[in-house]
């Protein structure tokens, strides 16, 4: 009683206030069915976190602690080009030739190029404990997002639910000097050099932001500008994708999932009881297991689950313009087989993404919706 | 650890019982509405007896009392009007002629006392019906209409007040009647105030009980609807100003009794006067809400406010704005509140409760245990799929062919070769859930939202029963039947039923869950005597009903609890309650006797971490209802199919399930005829039908209860 009282005079009081309530999916972020659409190039890699297409044209993607290869055009036999003893996470291409491959607790490992085989390990600044994606600049300095000091990769959902802000970007320099150049962020999930060339866009998941960091140089700390706030969904990967980008979202937000988030004692004693699968939380895939927790609108009617319901896992990939205002965007919903899109990359033509939810690696296009 | 449970034990103290769901349900009342204008005019009598020495005597009391009749009329009058949906601003005027008509009549021309009256009341009633043709038959705008006659009749009477006016200072008329009526009382109280509470009893009944007044309601809610429905808007309409108009007029009888003065300025301002008073009394200026009590509540505190503002020595312009003021103050908060008290009572309706859970079974495909899933349900062979909407609860009669209830309303039959020929047996009107035969072959149905009927063998349908003994001390009536949910027939031939909750609907059921509370009941009708009686209280959705094989018990699930019960109806332990099986990994439905003496359980829907840690968390789920809508809540999963088998002692014996829900999610009930198992669900659009192997395959439902064909 007491509760909702205070809960009425707040809605009084603060009429106005932003609550950052969940957007609606309107727009050129209006759902329809287009990525269930897309060609599958390959599912012969389970769980594919992120994809890079090197400057040869051959396409990379990491999954768990390896990195696989497919050779030019042909996706239908994956080779495994490298195995880690952490996580392999973010993938990116290198200018030079090759990609550079981040790894959990190691460090970034450098595949195929004229470096094969060197691995930069990170000792300072605390190491690199949870690496989410990379880029590598135009002067070679390869910058990391480093998504929480306190969770590795594979506690993502522990890192939400914990509401851990102590995600940073790193720099490390030719010399392999590392410096800090943003922390204190909600897990910084991807990273890509903007199209000026001059600064990098960051992806900040629990946040649901887009961050510019301008590139300064060695030592400066810059400051970082939202340029996108409030999406509806988390942001993963990002890359620059002709006059624009392209974006891939692992998960959508639910209002039961920001509600949970404001509730402390339960969340508490969910992390403590409850195996992480069936939390209220978002979830790269969900096939409904008898354990997960059901909504209102997820309940069956007649036999069918409505694609309107709220998803627990949800495939989406948007296009945004050059100032980073989504364009167009492509959705796998409720029901649907393309969910948790982690990873996207890009050879100046195709656009491929690797959905880690259902073990998908697909090529999608640009569309305007409307 | 203790310090944990300690904790646990004050929320649930704490949750117990909830002054938030006295609350809503309080508010649901129609009594309600006028419990805070009451509360204000007792404040404003008690602020000036504090306030004005010598408030409270006798002599005030009664002078106010005599004005208080009159304005009391006026009152009445007016709320009649405005319950009908319009207005009445002619009745200061109306009065006015009223007071100059008996004077006229009494003193000058010395007619009797009660023909003057009866002649004065004519007039009142004429000058109304002048308003109602306007306004009701002609169709001109109430206000407009009644602000110009209230200008006709001021003019009419200024007109026979300069003619007349001389002559009637100088005549008196003399009768005892008249003295009486100005002056007189019985037992101290004014003779004026007895005729208005005569008055208001009988207008109270007229407008609450007969006919007219709820026409007269219902057109003032909403005319086009209430044209729609039949009722002549009209004539309602054209009533309406007539009783104002006589109301008023015996207003102004009593008056002109207490005063003998006809002058130019009687009643002037008092269509303002009434309206605040009106108004302040609770009554809907848009129409239909309000009562006569009400209005006179109202007057109450105008008069009451008026005498105590004067006595302060306030100037009478002062008053006026404050009266003014006070009006402007009530209309407002009525405003606000007629648009608002619905949501502010969904608000506060769903009162979650502690409710701990004991510990789940692993029920995991490769666990060992009794409950380990499976898919036997998946590959059931579908009966009416896509024609059927709900089939909740299915049954075969004596000659095999199977019957179920759907969303519609409809008892459909299955009869034929394999089932194939599906017709509609009989129509409820209500959503049909549980079913049994009786001895005699009816169809013995729950149908949420009516309460329990039957269908006879020709198909004719009738009512057993629909309300049962109402709880002493509950705000809420709860004699009715809300949602009767399942029931079965004991050999006695009493009807054993449950009601899953008194609080929520056949299609909201599901909010139950979130309250976790005792909202429901087992109950017991005797067809021999038509009686129903409750069995049990507050019991935590009680849903599927089973009379045990000996005929000695009643087992029934209480869904949200996750137990099944056993309660004694026959035997040394009679009257008692067990529970038989605690914490089941999953909400159980119906409960159906199996034909080797064990019985089938449904499983509706199956317990989640999440789920169950909620329910321990009354503070979360008020938020969550509260904060996000109905379609983000969590609920229990209901998204997969289980069906299980226990004997005698409540020993789990085997599951049949559906992981993922393909073809059988929320399965709500089961039943076990020669030798295969028929499955239907709330929300599902098919039947199913399994094939038990090792089962005695001349077993039926109906032999089983009521014995083999004679």
């Amino acid at each position: 009683m007491s509760s909702v009282v205070v809960d009425i005079l707040k809605e009084l009081v603060f009429r106005n206030r932003d609550r950052r309530a969940n957007p609606v999916l309107d727009g050129p972020m209006r759902p329809n069915s287009a990525l269930e659409e897309c060609p599958v190039l390959s599912t012969a890699i389970a769980e594919p976190d992120d994809i890079a297409v090197a400057m040869d044209g051959s396409v990379y993607v990491t999954a768990g602690r390896g990195v696989h290869r497919f050779n030019g055009a042909d996706f239908s036999n994956p080779t495994v080009v490298a195995e880690f003893d952490g996580p392999a996470t973010g993938i990116a291409a290198h200018p030079a030739g090759g990609v550079a491959v981040c790894v959990a607790g190691q460090g970034i490992a450098l595949i195929g190029g004229p470096d094969e085989g060197r691995m930069l390990g990170i000792e300072g600044q605390g190491g690199l404990k949870c690496p989410t994606a990379l880029v590598v600049g135009p002067e070679g300095d390869i910058y990391v997002c480093d998504g929480s000091r306190d969770n590795t990769p594979d506690r993502w959902a522990y890192d939400l639910m914990q509401k851990r802000r102590s995600g940073r970007v790193l720099r490390i320099g030719a010399g392999g000097q590392v410096d800090v150049i943003a922390d204190g962020l909600g897990y910084p999930n991807g990273i890509c050099v903007a199209l000026d060339g001059s600064s990098l866009i960051v992806s900040e998941a629990w946040t649901h932001d887009l961050l510019r960091l301008p590139m300064g140089p060695a030592g400066a700390r810059p400051r970082p500008v939202p340029v996108q706030q409030n999406l509806p969904g988390y942001p993963a990967r990002i890359v620059p994708c002709g006059t624009g980008y392209c974006l891939a979202m692992f998960a959508l937000r639910t209002q039961l999932v920001d509600f949970v988030l404001t509730e402390d004692s339960y969340r508490r004693k969910m992390i403590e009881r409850i195996e992480p699968a069936f939390w209220i939380a978002p979830a790269l895939r969900s096939e409904g297991h008898y354990l997960e927790p059901v909504q209102g609108g997820g309940l069956k009617k007649h036999g069918s689950l409505k694609a309107w319901a709220p998803p627990r896992s949800y495939g989406l990939v948007v296009f945004l313009d050059d100032e980073l205002e989504p364009e167009s965007s492509l959705h796998s919903r409720v029901g649907g087989t393309c969910h948790g899109i982690t990873g996207v990359a890009t050879d100046g033509h195709q656009v491929f993404v690797a959905s880690k939810g259902n073990g998908k690696i697909m090529q999608v296009t640009a569309r305007l919706t409307q | 650890m203790a310090d944990t449970s300690f904790r646990e034990t004050l929320i649930r103290l704490r949750y117990k019982w909830s002054f938030q769901q006295f609350i809503a349900e309080l508010l649901q009342k129609r009594w309600m509405e006028p419990v805070v204008p009451f509360t204000a005019a007792a404040l404003v009598v008690l602020a000036f007896a504090f306030l004005i020495p010598g408030y409270l005597t006798v002599g005030n009391i009664v002078s106010t009392g005599r004005q208080f009749g009159e304005f009391g009329f006026v009152a009445i009058a007016i709320a009649v009007v405005i319950i009908s949906g319009g207005i009445d601003l002619s009745v200061g005027s109306i009065f006015a002629m009223a007071n100059f008509i008996a004077l006229m009549l009494f003193n000058m021309y010395e007619v009797s006392a009660p023909v003057s009256i009866l002649v004065t009341l004519m007039a009142g009633a004429l000058m109304g019906a002048v308003n109602g043709i306007l306004i009701g038959y002609v169709g001109l705008g109430a206000f407009l209409t009644t602000l110009v006659t209230m200008l006709i009749f001021r003019a009419i009477l200024n007109l026979l007040i300069l003619r007349y006016s001389v002559e009637m200072a100088i005549s008196m008329g003399d009768s005892s009647v008249w003295d009486w009526l100005g002056g007189g009382s019985v037992l101290g109280v004014p003779a004026n105030i007895l005729i208005l509470a005569l008055v208001a009893i009988v207008g109270h009944i007229f407008l609450s009980r007969g006919r007219p007044g709820w026409y007269i309601a219902a057109i003032g809610a909403n005319r086009k609807a209430a044209r729609h429905a039949g009722i002549p808007v009209e004539r309602h309409l054209f009533l309406t100003y007539v009783i104002s108009g006589v109301l008023t007029a015996l207003g102004g009888v009593f008056y002109a009794a207490r005063l003998n003065s006809p002058s130019s300025d009687t009643g002037v301002g008092m269509e303002v006067l009434a309206l605040t008073a009106v108004v302040l009394g609770g009554v809907n200026l848009s129409g239909g809400r309000g009562s006569i009590g009400q209005s006179l509540i109202g007057a109450t505190i105008v008069l009451v406010l008026i005498n105590g503002l004067v006595r302060f020595g306030l100037v009478g312009g002062a008053t006026s704005a404050f009266l003014g003021f006070m009006m402007l103050l009530a209309v407002g908060i009525d405003v606000k509140w007629a648009r608002n008290r619905n949501k502010a009572i969904e608000k506060i309706y769903v009162v979650p409760t502690y409710f701990k859970l004991g510990k789940r079974h692993d029920i995991a495909p490769q666990s060992s245990s009794p409950y380990a899933l499976n898919n036997r349900l998946r590959d059931a062979e579908a009966i009416g799929l896509g024609k059927l909407d709900g089939p909740e609860d299915v049954i075969f009669d004596r000659d095999g062919n199977l019957y179920c209830g759907t969303r519609e309303g409809f008892i459909w039959r299955f009869s034929g070769k394999d089932l194939q020929t599906q017709e509609v047996f009989a129509r409820t009107g209500g959503r049909p859930l549980g079913m049994a035969f009786d001895r005699d072959g009816n169809l013995i149905i729950c149908v949420a939202g009516m309460g329990v009927y039957g269908v006879r063998p020709d198909r004719s349908v009738y009512k057993l029963t629909d309300e049962t003994t109402r709880t002493f001390g509950k705000v809420i009536d709860d004699s009715r039947l809300v949602l009767a949910d399942d029931l079965d027939i004991a050999p006695d031939g009493k009807i054993y039923f449950s009601e899953a909750t008194l609080r929520y609907t056949a299609h909201t059921w599901a909010t139950d869950a979130l309250e976790g509370r005792g909202n429901g009941r087992i109950i017991v009708f005797d067809p021999a005597t038509r009686k129903t009686r409750t069995l049990l209280q507050n019991q935590i959705f009680p849903n599927g009903v089973c009379v045990a094989h000996d005929g000695q018990s009643v087992l029934f699930a209480l869904t949200w609890a996750c137990r099944i019960e056993r309660y004694w109806i026959a035997g040394p332990k009679a009257g008692k309650l067990e529970t038989l099986i605690a914490d089941l990994p999953g909400m159980p439905d119906n409960i159906n006797r199996a034909s080797d003496g064990c019985y089938w359980l449904a499983l509706v829907g199956l317990r989640t971490p999440a789920y169950d840690l909620a329910m321990e968390d009354p503070g979360f789920r008020t938020r969550m209802i509260k904060r996000i809508p109905n379609d983000e809540w969590l609920y229990p999963n209901i998204n997969n199919g289980c069906v299980v088998k226990f004997d005698e002692h409540g020993t789990i014996l085997e599951t049949l399930g559906d992981i993922g829900g393909k073809s059988h999610p929320s399965v709500t009930s089961m039943r076990e005829e020669r030798g295969y198992l028929y499955i239907g669900g709330l929300s599902n659009d098919r039947i199913g039908r399994v094939k038990l192997s090792g089962v005695d395959e001349s077993w039926n439902g109906p032999a089983s209860y009521w014995g083999k064909r004679s």
